[in-house]
């Protein structure tokens, strides 16, 4: 089930081929976490990446950022490998140092526990420092980066992180990498933890700054539901492969395998499916309430 | 027996930084009952969960757990000793390296006997289900194992009460399905009161009663079905009701009648087959 091959190439800002990776090899803990990765992935897509504890998806994340190394395969992005760059005359910042913009920025699970910086300005601030940038530019890019995840900037500039509400903190995190200004942007678990005000409130940011700003946004989740509603690219990994990839309505369409997965169903799809298993006559991928709402309507009134 | 009067807590007192987190609660947790708390955070969920075992101490009103207020130092050991608290950040309240270490750490300090403690220890692990990681690294644990072996350390000083605080919220679903079967377990079989502070649908549907809090107080109680049937309430609180009993409403609202306390999708299905069967019926 891939839905991407029998695209033209260049229309895919990410591209895996015959991506594997292995864990401590030729040691006895030898552990391969991935094999035979070939995935595409669309530039201005927003996609998830599905699968149970273990399946891989933190790792594949790690080798699309450059964080680790492929042990088979390769990476590339917007055709160019990541792990052999070709050589290119680099931007140089207003100190002479090349100034190295990070394609992909990565969003780690909690990423509330790496903020240590006093104040959020300084938080956020971090990545453009170390990237180069003139005091103006870093100014701007943290100003536009707190406009982005909803954030006051002249309120909260100089308050302590850790005064924070736990959505706020995430927010700032995010901030902190949305200021690197990444071309591709990946979430680990973007709303674990986070009670439904939270969730809500990272959701609507991810839409926001996707639309506006044109980001390639690839999310890591085992939360169907809500990862049903954002993407529109779904991967489901299970064993360090890749056991489906298509539109969630392609991804949903055989319940049964996913269940095998130790994976469910969103609560919506699972009903139109009891409901097709009694014989009505009803569309089987409603993905959200209101789809369900019409094709029920439909059927009993 | 846990009474809670007109309790009121406020965080940097005098300052210009005040959080009235409880603005005068009061409820009754009975013996047996697994009890959620449900709410958004900064609702006070959780600084009502510190004031159970004497964390934190009335500024207003008061606690008594079995008859003891929580205010009577002398009584301080024995309030801990009844009332056992699991977090929220399973890495964060694992003391030893190895998970029978992890368990006896709780007797050992209570001062019991060799064979005691051992007994403790191979109890503990039984009614938690990870009897056989009991010599494992607890680094090398996964999240829902670590929350098991947290209770479990906390059986091991045989209390009353639990109280977990968002326990489950960092796990993954089937991390949080292994503790919350393992708590409904505990609170059926070995008849401990489960207070679960929380704001996962998932919990909340499992207990008995739920209160709900919002700005320091309780604006709702009953049964799960009860509260949960309030679909206008629940949303104006912003706090999420199960799909299938937000189906049920926006259905109802549509003119198809179905009943406004179902929870799952098992209970969805029959309602809409009977609610056919009797149109075609007609």
């Amino acid at each position: 089930m891939n839905n991407n091959n029998n695209n033209n190439s260049s229309d895919f800002i990410i591209e895996t081929k015959n991506l594997g990776y292995v864990y401590q090899p030729k040691t006895p803990f030898e552990k391969v976490a991935l094999e035979d990765i070939n995935i595409k992935i669309r530039k201005g897509e927003k996609t998830g990446i599905l699968g149970p504890t273990g399946s891989g998806k933190s790792t594949l994340v790690q080798l699309l950022n450059g964080l680790l190394t492929p042990t088979a395969g390769s990476v590339l992005i917007d055709g160019e490998d990541i792990n052999r760059p070709r050589k290119k005359s680099q931007k140089k910042s207003d100190s002479g140092e090349p100034v190295v913009t990070p394609r992909v920025g990565l969003v780690f699970q909690y990423p509330e526990y790496q903020i240590f910086e006093e104040t959020v300005f300084e938080d956020v601030a971090f990545g453009p420092k170390n990237m180069g940038l003139s005091p103006d530019e870093i100014h701007s890019r943290v100003e536009n980066a707190l406009k982005w995840v909803n954030m006051d900037f002249d309120r909260i500039k100089d308050r302590s992180p850790f005064s924070l509400s736990g959505g706020e903190m995430r927010r700032v995190a995010l901030a902190g990498v949305l200021a690197m200004y990444p071309q591709i942007l990946i979430l680990d678990e973007p709303m674990a933890g986070l009670d439904p005000r939270g969730c809500y409130e990272v959701e609507e940011r991810i839409g926001e700054f996707h639309s506006q700003l044109g980001m390639t946004v690839i999310m890591i989740s085992h939360d169907m539901n809500r990862i049903s509603r954002i993407a529109e690219h779904l991967i489901v990994m299970n064993q360090g492969k890749i056991t489906a990839d298509g539109t969630p309505e392609q991804v949903f369409e055989n319940p049964r395998w996913l269940k095998t997965m130790g994976l469910e169903l969103p609560p919506y799809m699972e009903l139109m499916n009891r409901l097709s298993q009694k014989g009505w006559k009803v569309k089987k991928n409603t993905l959200n309430l209101d789809d369900t709402v019409e094709e029920l309507k439909r059927v009993l009134l | 027996m846990i009474e809670i009067q007109d309790l009121k807590f406020t965080y940097n007192i005098g300052t210009t930084a005040e959080i009235d987190a409880l603005k005068g609660v009061s409820a009754v947790i009975h013996e047996g009952e697994f009890l959620a708390v449900l709410g958004h955070n900064g609702c006070g969920k959780s600084t009502l969960a510190k004031h159970l075992n004497a964390l934190l101490l009335p500024q207003e009103g008061r606690v008594l757990v079995d008859g003891m207020d929580t205010k009577d130092e002398k009584q301080l050991w024995n309030i801990r000793k009844k009332v056992g608290m699991v977090f929220q950040n399973p890495d964060n309240q694992l003391v030893a390296t190895v998970v029978e270490e992890e368990i006896a750490f709780g007797p050992e300090n209570l001062g019991l006997p060799q064979n005691e403690i051992k007994s403790r220890i191979e109890s503990s692990l039984q009614s938690v289900g990870i009897s056989s990681l009991k010599y494992r690294n607890t680094h090398h644990l996964s999240g829902g194992q670590k929350q098991r072996l947290a209770i479990a350390g906390i059986m091991a000083m045989k209390p009353d009460y639990i109280v977990l605080d968002e326990s489950t919220s960092m796990l993954d679903p089937q991390g949080r399905k292994d503790v919350l079967n393992t708590v409904h377990k505990l609170n059926k079989q070995d008849r401990i009161t489960v207070i679960a502070i929380t704001h996962i649908m998932e919990e909340v549907v499992l207990a008995d009663r739920v209160l709900v809090m919002e700005q320091g107080r309780i604006v709702l109680e009953g049964t799960p079905r009860q509260v949960f049937s309030q679909v206008e309430t629940m949303q104006n609180l912003r706090l999420d009701v199960p799909p299938m009993t937000r189906l049920a409403y926006r259905l109802r609202g549509e003119g198809i009648p179905l009943p406004e306390d179902l929870l799952t999708v098992d209970e969805m299905t029959d309602a809409l087959l009977q609610h056919k069967g009797e149109k075609i019926g007609r």
